[in-house]
């Protein structure tokens, strides 16, 4: 009894620690643009010397240093993208604690968010993003992930300035809360 | 001396409490050989510490040696305690000076990748707008039905 409890134990835990390898396959393919920046280069960054350009420069930074992974694929292959869904479903399915955070639909285009809930309502540490666009031609699917202590507020900030009404109404999410 | 102050002094002695003056009297009585019957047990004593003063050793002990041989071990000992410290100091004070500094390799090859990573954010920040944008409509949805509603 005690070896089939041991053996389930660790089948499950090295799922989740192996979970986000499942994307790492199409890094191969060749219609696949692939950026993956880990942790070491974070840090790296946060040594980067600012006196140039962006002024904006600093809030990248500081979101960058609590960062601990982003991972983007992009394919402009019908075929590929395809198969990125059907990953895609896999790994929200076997991951238990994505859950999901928005999805949109609107003129060819799908979008999926979906977070792993962090320290507090603010914070995720992970934020998945799977947008499929059948019309685009050079992005019909991409998949992002951002692990890491993450601030949405941060995030939506960020192109706040872009003048999207969306923008306006998450700035006034936590307000609303509190 | 008569015998009384010759016990007196014998117990001090005993106790560790004489002086060194005392304490050449009582040699002096037992080794005069006239020594009372029962302290005869002491004469033994005081003669074995008369004698033992007058002992001489052939051997006379190399003094300079000894004083050379514990500082050579003395030193490896702690020379090797103090030369570990100079090296680690040395080395965290190396790397701590270092640490701020990257290569202009390194930094060229960083800057690249904040701006990828810029890009990366700003696209997933634009589209997380965007989709909420709609969230937007559906809060005027709510407006007006209240409107109407009311």
């Amino acid at each position: 009894m005690k070896k089939i409890i041991a053996i389930t134990v660790i089948a499950l835990v090295s799922q989740t620690l192996f979970s986000q390898g499942v994307f790492d396959k199409f890094e191969d393919q060749q219609d696949v643009t692939s950026m993956i920046v880990t942790k070491s280069m974070f840090k790296l960054m946060s040594k980067i010397d600012l006196s140039s350009n962006d002024p904006k420069a600093k809030e990248y930074l500081n979101m960058v240093e609590n960062l601990e992974n982003i991972k983007i694929f992009t394919t402009s292959n019908s075929g590929t993208a395809a198969e990125m869904k059907k990953t895609v479903d896999s790994y929200l399915k076997s991951s238990t604690a994505l859950s999901e955070l928005m999805r949109v639909s609107d003129d060819g285009k799908n979008i999926k968010f979906y977070v792993k809930e962090g320290k507090n309502d603010n914070f995720v540490t992970e934020l998945f993003m799977f947008l499929e666009d059948a019309n685009s031609k050079d992005s019909k699917a991409v998949v992002m992930s951002i692990t890491g202590n993450i601030d949405l507020r941060q995030i939506s900030q960020l192109t706040a300035d872009l003048n999207v009404p969306g923008s306006e109404q998450l700035k006034n999410i936590d307000k609303n809360k509190n | 001396m008569d015998l009384q102050k010759i016990e007196q002094l014998l117990d001090a002695y005993l106790e560790g409490t004489t002086s060194l003056a005392e304490e050449k009297m009582l040699q002096e009585y037992f080794k005069s050989g006239k020594v009372a019957p029962h302290l005869e047990v002491y004469q033994d004593m005081f003669a074995f510490f008369a004698s033992a003063k007058s002992e001489k050793t052939s051997v006379t002990p190399e003094i300079s040696e000894t004083n050379k041989q514990p500082f050579y071990k003395y030193m490896r000992k702690w020379g090797a305690v103090a030369a570990l410290l100079v090296v680690a100091l040395g080395v965290t004070f190396f790397i701590n000076n270092n640490s701020n500094k990257i290569s202009t390799a390194e930094q060229i090859e960083a800057e690249l990748a904040f701006e990828k990573t810029k890009e990366a954010l700003n696209f997933i920040s634009y589209q997380f707008n965007s989709s909420a944008q709609n969230l937007a409509v559906i809060q005027e949805f709510e407006k007006s039905t209240n409107k109407i509603f009311k």
